[in-house]
């Protein structure tokens, strides 16, 4: 068993000032040695409709102040007075002037074919379907300018659920920021919970197509595993467990391409080294998914909040206390935070 | 006195790590003259931890300031499982504002230290005093709820009539809430196991103020001056449990601007089944009356 350690990229900021469209670097992120890379580009010049040297309202004069209709240089409206007073249905509008959208763009790297969700401040914004290479691309549009949390997760060919990859984004009015190399990181499972000191456990997941997979196995020592992705993004890993210490143990895993790109760590999931080997069965529960179907969201929020700092009933204590100490709390609150689907 | 008092408790108990979450303010300046409007805004920054749980008190004196408003707009929490609200303690000599609130997901700090909420004050009268930070805990994004090193530094601040005029209160926010969707649920667990509603949203400028429910058998289109108004808050109970009515809800921001979302009757109203029922016994009823009188006038007919 070899230790791997990668460089750690965490930042990595761009900057350029190209023609008329302005690239602002904003930040770079991210968590757990993954990089990100936001831009935000001014992607339309709007000029008022007295500024646009454009006869919007086609009465032969233009811009202010050879037309009547503009108060100021600032007037977004040629329209004359009393050609607007008349009706005729028109007059407004123009269709010259480029309204500025304020746009989102996600682009990365996921599974192939698999699912991807794009969470806006915690609450369910868009999905997609990633292609056979596993890059998929989510654009956001009619998003208010200020400071977000977007995360983004996944589901594998199997249906296992990738951790939720969440980075700051400050969105800019009238501009298209582009958030670009999103690596989520793979999915992990095991087939036994419990396995035989001396055998071995299969540990198994998705990424993307012949991406190398490092597999961590913590233990007192940290031992660290590498194999090779196939081309439907599959991976396989025998680990000896000879050298782990009876007791429970977490393993995780996380991706790279070329030895540049990063994803983050997956969840880290447990299996317990004991005397005798058992096969893991599927009776997943999502920790606080109070309501029972499936996923954690607002509506479980709002169960767990409505007992915070509230004297629990014994059904409750089941439900919602999700640390076991009799209360509901702000680490519950937390624990819920963490397992979020959206 | 009492305040002078928290001022002392508050710096005596102070905690100072290195890599901890820090709680501060950031105001324009900390001299502020008599009358003048001001914003602070309560920051935290993580400190690159992932942290993704909040919840604090903030504390100041009520006689030399009075709270105007209170924005979370463009707040770093999504959620709020108290929404930051005003109360006075027992003296009614400090004002209190609490607030506790999650990030799904967990913040970084890669954006630095990012704004939990903004307090809009008033100064009343001369004189030097605080604003304080208490009871302020900060939740690692681990699974476990563990709680990051805490650090807060509260404001300081002199009130004078000769203190230079700065700005600081709120732009006008002429953009609406945005969008929202209303989730419909029910569990054993909560109100007796009644169908209730949820919902959120966020307005990136001046906050969210407060949201209002109207629940109708009518589908008003867009002429939400019909509907009969009234304030409440997520989760909110379903008057009308047979869940047959449209449910409006309108997001109000601090600066009046509005956003409504509906949800659609999930078990539409049988009121019309009534209506066809005792429509056909009626038909039916006129049509036997009918009969009978034509039967009554049918002439004799002799051979």
């Amino acid at each position: 068993m070899k230790k791997v350690f990668f460089p750690a990229i965490n930042f990595l900021l761009i900057g350029a000032l190209a023609g008329a469209n302005l690239v602002l670097p904003i930040f770079v992120d991210l968590a757990r040695a993954q990089s990100v890379q936001i831009t935000a580009t001014v992607v339309a010049t709007v000029l008022p409709a007295c500024n646009d040297t454009v006869d919007n309202d086609s009465d032969t004069k233009t811009d202010y102040p050879a037309d009547p209709g503009c108060s100021s240089a600032s007037d977004n409206d040629e329209a004359d007075p009393a050609s607007a007073s008349s009706g005729g249905g028109g007059g407004g509008g123009g269709g010259f002037v480029n309204i500025p959208i304020t746009t989102v763009i996600f682009n990365g790297r996921a599974y192939p074919k698999s699912a991807v969700t794009l969470l806006k401040d915690a609450a369910v914004a868009a999905s997609t379907v990633a292609g056979q290479d596993a890059n998929f691309e989510i654009t956001l549009s009619s998003v208010s300018a200020g400071n977000y949390n977007f995360s983004l997760y996944s589901e594998d060919s199997k249906g296992r659920r990738s951790g939720l990859l969440t980075f700051p984004v400050t969105v800019t009015q009238g501009a298209t920021t582009k958030v670009t190399g999103i690596f989520i990181a793979p999915t992990i499972d095991v087939d036994k919970s419990e396995v035989k000191r001396g055998d071995n456990i299969a540990i198994f997941g998705q990424s993307v197509p012949q991406s190398d997979i490092i597999i961590s196995v913590n233990s007192d020592d940290e031992f660290f595993g590498k194999t090779i992705a196939d081309k439907d993004g599959i991976y396989f890993y025998n680990f000896d467990t000879s050298v782990l210490e009876y007791g429970s143990h977490l393993t995780k895993s996380k991706a790279s391409i070329g030895n540049q790109l990063v994803s983050g760590y997956s969840p880290a999931i447990s299996f317990k080294v004991g005397v005798k080997s058992a096969i893991k069965t599927e009776t997943k529960i999502l920790k606080g998914d109070d309501n029972g179907d499936g996923k954690v969201n607002l509506i479980d929020f709002s169960i767990v909040a409505y007992w915070y700092n509230r004297p629990l009933t014994a059904e409750a204590k089941q439900k919602v206390d999700l640390n076991n100490d009799g209360k509901v709390n702000l680490t519950d609150l937390s624990i819920l935070a963490y397992h979020w689907t959206g | 006195m009492l305040f002078f008092l928290l001022i002392i408790f508050s710096i005596f108990f102070t905690a100072s790590n290195t890599h901890a979450a820090i709680f501060s303010f950031d105001a324009l300046s900390n001299q502020v003259r008599v009358g003048n409007e001001f914003a602070i805004d309560l920051m935290l920054d993580t400190e690159m931890k992932e942290v993704n749980a909040v919840e604090a008190k903030i504390l100041f004196p009520t006689d030399v300031l009075e709270l105007k408003e209170i924005s979370d707009g463009n707040s770093l929490i999504n959620m709020w499982a108290q929404k930051p609200e005003f109360s006075k303690d027992a003296s009614e000599q400090v004002g209190v504002v609490s607030l506790a609130g999650v990030i799904p997901g967990g913040y970084n700090g890669y954006l630095g230290k990012r704004k939990i909420i903004s307090l809009i004050f008033q100064a009343k009268n001369n004189g030097a005093s605080s604003v304080l930070i208490t009871e302020a805990k900060a939740l690692l994004n681990d699974g476990l709820g563990t709680a990051a090193p805490v650090t807060s530094t509260n404001w300081q601040f002199s009130i004078s009539a000769d203190a230079p005029v700065v700005g600081g209160a709120p732009t006008k926010d002429q953009e609406r809430p945005e969008n929202f969707v209303i989730y419909l649920s029910q569990d054993a667990n909560v109100f007796d196991g009644k169908w209730f509603i949820v919902f959120n949203t966020q307005d990136k400028k001046s906050g969210i103020n407060y949201y209002e429910v109207a629940e109708d058998k009518r589908n008003v289109g867009v002429d939400y001056v019909k509907l009969n108004w009234h304030q409440a808050g997520s989760p909110y109970v379903l008057s009308n449990q047979n869940l047959s009515d449209f449910v409006y809800i309108k997001a109000v921001d601090n600066h009046g601007n509005e956003r409504v979302s509906v949800l659609m009757p999930t078990r539409p109203s049988q009121d019309y089944k009534t209506y066809l029922f005792w429509g056909i016994i009626g038909l039916s009823l006129i049509w036997l009356l009918f009969r009978r009188i034509c039967r009554r006038k049918k002439p004799i007919q002799q051979n």
